[in-house]
């Protein structure tokens, strides 16, 4: 299983790296259990920062699909296949959409629901406000 | 001239024509096959710097070792003839210096043609303009390249030449200043091998269009030849110890040049018998290679 980044895609490394192993965790080329490579290996081969690396291992235990296991390293999580289903970014745009069109219904201008969603991202949240 | 003396001789005349002439011939038929079958014209990836300054370098190599093959032989001549050596109760004492002393200038070409592969593929990462790279998804670990009873038979004899030591040159009894260098330089050597491995194993991939399946073939073949090369010091310094324990300098100089030749053997022999070009991917220098 191989691992392609190209520098020239306006996406990011990071993102281009989360979706790779996403998809492999998906079709069966990463089986449930299988050790990854460490972040520094990886990191090293694909001449990326170690923190990039690190951040895509991250958002991917974040949604289940790989599980850190200490210093033994990162391996595919049990659940990985079923959880590599679940696309967290159509979610959030899904979200975001519905909410855009319920202000832009009630007359909000664009302008005012840009500053309305960059004063909520700079908020510091609580941990009630996440469960909700 | 005693027996100890003519084992010597012919094992000199051994190390020089094995370094000086096989090894180079071998090397130069590789470079010229490599040549032959991968030129610029189909292959430019391959050749960072001027095709003419490879053949330069090739043929300065092939000179060189010719130099030191004619001054090796002219050197048995006048060791044989010329030079007085010292005696010790009769024998004639050969110093070990001459075979180390010219093993050093023999592999001198070899490093100088490492030192410019070094360069060469360092060229090929400045002068590579792909914005894509590609990564195994998979942990590289030692025993896919290397069979772990290698590694276990390495520290076997690398542990089983310290207690010899320990146990023919007791430290209690007397710590000689050649029991203290062979302990202190196994221990760098073994550890200066290790840091080797871990580099070669772990660290960043040196030639930008290597696959990953030429990589491995490569870093395999490294990691043997290091265990090997430990192995082999383990068991030279645990002759050593034994022969400095029995007080037979005669030996010293033989010991030193059949050594010397099974470290030629390990190190550039093995890996120019398994490093084929057949055994890697010459298409990744193509010019219309990704």
């Amino acid at each position: 299983m191989q691992i392609v980044i190209d520098y020239e895609d306006p996406s990011p490394p990071s993102t281009q790296l989360i979706d790779q192993i996403r998809h492999a965790v998906n079709n069966g080329d990463l089986k449930p259990g299988e050790p990854l490579p460490s972040i520094r290996q990886l990191a090293r081969d694909l001449q990326l920062n170690n923190k990039t690396v690190a951040k895509a291992y991250r958002l991917l235990e974040r949604d289940s699909l790989l599980e850190s296991r200490g210093y033994r390293g990162t391996f595919v999580h049990p659940d990985g296949a079923r959880m590599s289903a679940v696309d967290s970014k159509a979610w959030v745009l899904k979200t975001l959409r519905e909410s855009v069109v319920a202000c832009r219904k009630a007359g909000i201008t664009d302008p005012e629901i840009n500053n309305a969603f960059r004063s909520l991202m700079r908020e510091q949240f609580t941990d009630e406000d996440r469960q909700l | 001239m005693t027996w100890a003396s003519g084992f010597f001789y012919l094992a000199f005349c051994c190390q020089i024509l094995f370094v000086s002439d096989y090894l180079p011939k071998r090397m130069v038929a590789f470079i010229d096959h490599v040549y032959a079958n991968f030129p610029p014209e189909t292959h430019p990836k391959l050749y960072p710097v001027p095709f003419e300054s490879c053949i330069r370098a090739k043929n300065r190599f092939a000179f060189g070792c010719r130099c030191i093959l004619i001054g090796g032989l002219l050197l048995v001549l006048a060791l044989m003839f010329l030079v007085e050596h010292k005696t010790i109760d009769g024998h004639e004492v050969i110093s070990k210096a001459w075979p180390a002393g010219y093993a050093m200038l023999q592999f001198l070409p070899f490093v100088v043609m490492a030192l410019s592969d070094v360069s060469a593929v360092k060229q090929m990462r400045k002068i590579d303009v792909s914005t894509i790279r590609v990564a195994e998804l998979r942990r590289r670990t030692l025993s896919d390249y290397i069979n772990p009873v290698l590694i276990v038979c390495a520290v076997a004899l690398c542990v089983t030449f310290l207690l010899i030591e320990f146990y023919v040159n007791n430290p209690a009894d007397r710590w000689s200043s050649d029991s203290v260098s062979r302990v202190v330089s196994t221990v760098l050597v073994n550890c200066f091998f290790i840091a080797i491995g871990a580099f070669s194993l772990y660290g960043p991939k040196q030639d930008p269009y290597q696959t990953q399946k030429t990589r491995a073939h490569i870093v395999s073949i490294a990691l043997k030849t290091l265990a090997f090369s430990s192995m082999a010091i383990s068991i030279f310094m645990a002759v050593n110890a034994i022969n400095d324990g029995l007080s037979s300098d005669a030996y010293e100089a033989l010991i030193i040049s059949i050594f010397l030749q099974v470290i030629a053997v390990i190190s550039f022999g093995y890996t120019l018998s398994k490093t084929q070009p057949r055994k890697q991917d010459f298409d990744v220098y193509r010019e219309e290679a990704i």
